[in-house]
């Protein structure tokens, strides 16, 4: 398992080169003259000139991009934003961990009401607790969290007025946003744990521990539910890891200033390095993310264990050989 | 509605029958005293009423009908059986005619939104139709307890098979220590042929025998006094199928544990089984000892299946498949329900019961024209 | 038993057609016993003919300005009342159809196929092909959904194509990676064996026989796709990228009536609703289909 996970961590760093190659190539590909966007209109021809001189536009592309490259890779620098001269390092020790709140305060609540909830569902499946969750869920699912923080705004602020519409000073600030994400995640967590429970109920080993004489309480409590929750831990796991970019639409519309906004405002004003460094921090924590859960997947499910171990041996085999 | 007065009807039927052997307090006592020593457990015991003395196991007049979607599956149709201690019963048949929902349906544990279950299932003085879930809670794994078809899915992937096996046993002698009950897991799977540098392997790490025998030492873990073993050895290879069964046998022969094997190999059956019952559309349409049903097979679906088995000493004769597809147990023929792939059905066999006819010693089957048939294959020289 | 095509069972041509036909023919059965999936479906087709005879349905046309008749509240002449500028509300959403189930149509058409494409090169040559693609889909995947189509947006421009673009090109790679899945299990099946050993070509392997094994799948993500592709479609539009405003793509119109929640909140609902009722309908007919096609699925 180290082998596999040293493996892992040493195949990200290419990743995240690329994604960053990626979108330095984009940010370049992007109409629009950065100076133009950041001294306005009103500048002239020379003061322009003088200041895409400043910003090292002038230089070939291959040179800016190497230059860039070396800082953030090899510097762990990420510079400062072309337009207010902030350094981003400092605006990310702000912005991240009001991003990073919103999603997972709500990734785990959404977790703490939806798993009981697929599992009431499942274990009464066809009664009217069944319908009633698949029914809830069918439409909060879906329903885009944007249009559920509108609603949520309608209600509590603007008929109500018990919540701020905007903002993140106090912790009021982060109940709205935190329940429009609340809202689709419980439910889509319940239906997640319904289907897998139901799957996992209906299968032969279940049926063999009843057969063995197991009360259909024991069966599927201590039976059917840990396995079933392995797929869902997973995919509580890949929904953290889009915690940090998750938010973008919501941040905007409760004005909360995150990364969201952050690389939202970046990209209007085609701030080259707020956009780069916010996508490999994204980045990073993916893969990262991804890891631990693919780490936990092998923790829980011995079978997948013996698989990346299988695929460890590979390795040693053809490494062996090609020493041979 | 309806189906509360027909409980209501078989319910007054058996008060009516002869009065039960099953004293609850007596049992109770009994139960709890053998539950402290795995090895002298008493168990159940009791004369079923209306049976021969030592029959353990009694169906009769079984019916199971489930809903899948919108249809209504008749999986078991007016099926009955008895088994006797120590004596083993091969139940035969093509997939899809209800072999595996009358294991299911013995121990209960079909799902019981979808599925209903009509008729008497007497084992060892219990009726266990009208018995409580916690009344058959005692009885699966501990009397009775069954092997799956495919030990691939019938064990738990995430847990070490001696976890498997002494959750069984602790749950069965309850206040057992735990090094007990892994010591017993232990030697019962020595007994299967698992060595002990195994047992704390995962079910994947095995291969598909081992993972049945796997399955046998739980399903004789308890010392049950009937196994009911659903397809035991159709996943497995043919040389691996023969060293499990072999193993089977030894083992329900030390134990005098009693069989009810499913199965649609009548090879297995050959090997196995004391007695046969030959299961068509949900009924049983030719029973009788392995030597009566083997030697002389009257029902023109079991000639149609010993037809469909090459004959070792024959001369090089065609084999004779059974033509057409078993009817969808959803939609089954009236009449016989073999009629539409019957070669000697006639119009007499499209509608109403067929009679059961007695042959003789304890063979009996369900046919109207057993006499024509026996007379047309005679004439053909093939009887 | 293994080397048959479960998809085309082995037999003449006339009973495979038939064959085929029958079970079409059982699944739009079990489609039309579900009923929730029928809702959903009837509400979808409600949403397309409003969207489609727009010019017929909507009384008024959806940029003529009245400044003297803004913010006007519910009555028979405006169903919803009028916006900021005098503009009925109706007929805007009506109208809105047009461009937001455009864009999630076309979105998830153009990136199924491009998915189907991508998935089923990695899928069937593997080794160094198969290595290559799915590296680079691990780089797309890292960077999130959202974030890639606004930068794809802003890099193309907020044209209808434009956006288009932007919405497959974010959509191509789950599609191609769960297509890759099902045609490494189904390349190993028998039947795809004999057909190699009897000298097939692998573009021939991957229509005949692969495909119609895995398409099943990729039929369902699309369709439940289409509802994820609005609300992206939306979401940019409501971001001030995608469709401008003054056209009524639901999500523009939502970015339109924002700053006026405080003070005429049912400018919002409209466009909040319309979308909620879009992907719920689609949801719920994916669902349907996807219990309809595959029995052994359904909860």
């Amino acid at each position: 398992m180290v082998r596999y996970t040293i493996k892992r961590l040493l195949l990200t760093i290419p990743i995240i080169i690329i994604v960053a190659i990626l979108i330095f190539c984009i940010m370049k590909l992007t109409p629009g003259d950065p100076a133009k966007m950041i001294l306005g209109d009103s500048a002239t021809e020379e003061e322009l000139q003088s200041y895409r001189e400043y910003l090292g536009l002038n230089r070939p592309f291959l040179v800016q991009l190497g230059e860039y490259m070396e800082r953030v890779f090899l510097h762990f620098d990420f510079g400062t934003s072309w337009l207010s001269r902030k350094s981003i390092a400092e605006e990310f020790a702000v912005r991240l961990p009001r991003s990073f709140a919103i999603s997972c305060y709500s990734i785990l609540v959404g977790a703490l009401f939806g798993i009981p909830l697929g599992v009431l569902a499942a274990v009464k499946q066809n009664t009217f607790a069944d319908k009633f969750i698949l029914f809830l869920s069918s439409f909060m699912h879906v329903i885009p969290n944007y249009v559920w923080a509108l609603i949520l705004i309608i209600i509590f602020s603007v008929k109500l007025k018990w919540l701020p519409s905007y903002g993140a000073d106090s912790w009021q600030c982060y109940i709205m946003p935190c329940a429009a994400i609340f809202i689709m995640g419980f439910t889509g967590m319940a239906r997640m744990t319904r289907s897998s429970m139901l799957e996992v109920i209906r299968s032969d080993y279940v049926m063999a521990a009843r057969a063995q004489g197991f009360s259909k309480r024991s069966v599927n409590y201590r039976h059917a539910l840990p396995n079933a929750m392995i797929p869902v831990i997973t995919a509580l796991g890949t929904q953290f890891s889009h915690a940090l970019g998750g938010t973008m639409i919501l941040e905007t519309i409760f004005s909360i200033p995150g990364t969201g906004t952050y690389i939202q405002g970046a990209i209007s004003n085609r701030d080259l390095p707020i956009v780069t460094g916010t996508v490999i921090i994204l980045a990073i924590w993916f893969c990262l993310v991804m890891l631990l859960v693919d780490l936990l997947y092998a923790a829980l499910d011995p079978r997948i264990k013996a698989q990346y171990e299988a695929r460890n041996r590979t390795w040693k085999r053809k490494e062996k050989e090609a020493k041979a | 509605m309806e189906k509360l007065e027909k409980e209501k009807t078989w319910k007054e039927d058996r008060h009516d029958g002869p009065p039960r052997g099953w004293d609850k307090n007596k049992e109770k006592k009994e139960g709890k005293h053998g539950r402290r020593d795995h090895h002298h457990k008493h168990g159940l015991s009791g004369e079923i009423p209306g049976a021969d003395p030592g029959t353990i196991l009694s169906v009769r007049d079984l019916w199971v009908e489930y809903t899948s979607g919108t249809q209504l599956i008749k999986a078991v149709n007016g099926v009955s059986f008895d088994i006797k201690r120590g004596e083993s019963l091969g139940l035969v048949g093509e997939s899809g005619c209800g072999k595996s929902t009358i294991a299911k349906a013995l121990l209960k544990i079909l799902p019981e939104i979808s599925s209903r279950i009509r008729g008497e299932m007497w084992y060892e003085g219990v009726e266990m139709a009208a018995a409580s879930e916690e009344q058959m809670l005692k009885i699966r794994g501990e009397e009775i307890s069954m092997i799956f078809q495919d030990p691939m899915t019938a064990l738990n992937p995430v847990k070490r098979v001696i976890d498997q096996v002494s959750a069984v046993v602790r749950l069965h002698n309850p206040g057992m220590p735990k090094t007990k009950a892994e010591r017993i897991s232990i030697d019962m799977l020595k007994e299967v042929g698992i060595g002990e540098e195994r047992v704390r392997d995962y079910p994947h790490q095995f291969s598909g025998g081992m993972q049945q025998r796997v399955e046998v030492a739980i399903g004789l873990s308890c010392k049950p006094k009937l196994l009911l073993a659903d397809e035991p050895t159709t996943a497995l290879d043919v040389t691996i199928q023969a060293q499990v069964l072999d193993m089977m046998r030894t083992l329900m022969h030390e134990k005098n544990t009693a069989l009810l094997l499913i199965t649609h190999n009548l090879g297995i059956v050959a090997e196995m089984c004391d007695y046969v019952a030959v299961l068509y559309g949900g009924e049983i349409v030719e029973y009788g000892s392995k030597r009566e049903v083997f030697k002389d097979p009257r029902h023109p679906y079991t000639i149609g299946l010993f037809g469909a088995i090459p004959d070792m000493h024959g001369q090089g004769e065609r084999l004779q498949p059974i033509e057409g597809v078993m009817p969808e147990p959803s939609d089954l023929p009236d009449g016989c329900k073999f009629h539409t792939r019957c070669p000697y059905a006639t119009d007499e066999c499209k509608s109403g019961t067929m009679p059961v006819v007695d042959l003789g010693g304890t063979h009996r089957c369900q046919c109207c024209r057993l006499d024509e048939v026996k007379a047309i294959r005679e004439k053909e020289g093939k009887a | 038993m293994n080397a048959m095509n479960p998809a085309m069972n082995a037999g003449s041509e006339d009973s495979e057609a038939l064959k085929k036909q029958s079970s079409f023919k059982m699944m739009l059965k079990r489609l039309a016993a579900n009923k929730l999936a029928l809702t959903g479906g009837i509400i979808f087709i409600i949403l397309v003919l409003l969207a489609v005879f727009a010019p017929l349905i909507a009384p008024y046309d959806y940029l003529t300005v009245n400044p003297a008749n803004k913010y006007a509240g519910p009555s028979a002449q405006h169903l919803l009342g009028t916006d900021q500028f005098g503009r009925d509300i109706f007929s805007r959403l009506v109208w809105g159809g047009r461009w937001s189930l455009t864009l999630g149509v076309l979105g998830t058409a153009i990136s199924t196929l491009l998915g189907i494409v991508v998935g089923s090169i990695a899928g069937y040559f593997g080794g160094i092909v198969d290595n290559i693609i799915m590296r680079i889909i691990d780089v797309i995947q890292c960077i999130p959904g959202m974030l890639l189509t606004i930068m794809i947006s802003v890099v193309l421009g907020q044209t209808f194509f434009a956006t288009v673009a932007a919405l497959s090109f974010g959509g191509i790679w789950g599609t191609a990676r769960m297509l890759r899945g099902q045609i490494l299990t189904v390349r190993t099946l028998d039947y795809v064996e004999a057909a190699k050993a009897t000298n097939n070509g692998p573009v021939r392997i991957i229509f005949k026989y692969v495909l119609p094994n895995s398409i099943q799948q990729t039929i369902i993500h699309a369709c439940m796709s289409i509802g994820g592709q609005i609300t992206m479609a939306s979401g940019l539009s409501f971001l001030g990228l995608g469709i401008q405003p003054p056209l009524p793509e639901w999500g523009a119109m939502l970015n339109d009536a924002r700053p006026f929640i405080r003070y005429y909140p049912l400018m919002l609902i409209g466009p909040c609703v319309m979308i909620g009722l879009t992907v719920l309908s689609i949801s719920l007919f994916g669902d349907g289909l996807r219990d309809a096609m595959d029995p052994r699925m359904k909860k």
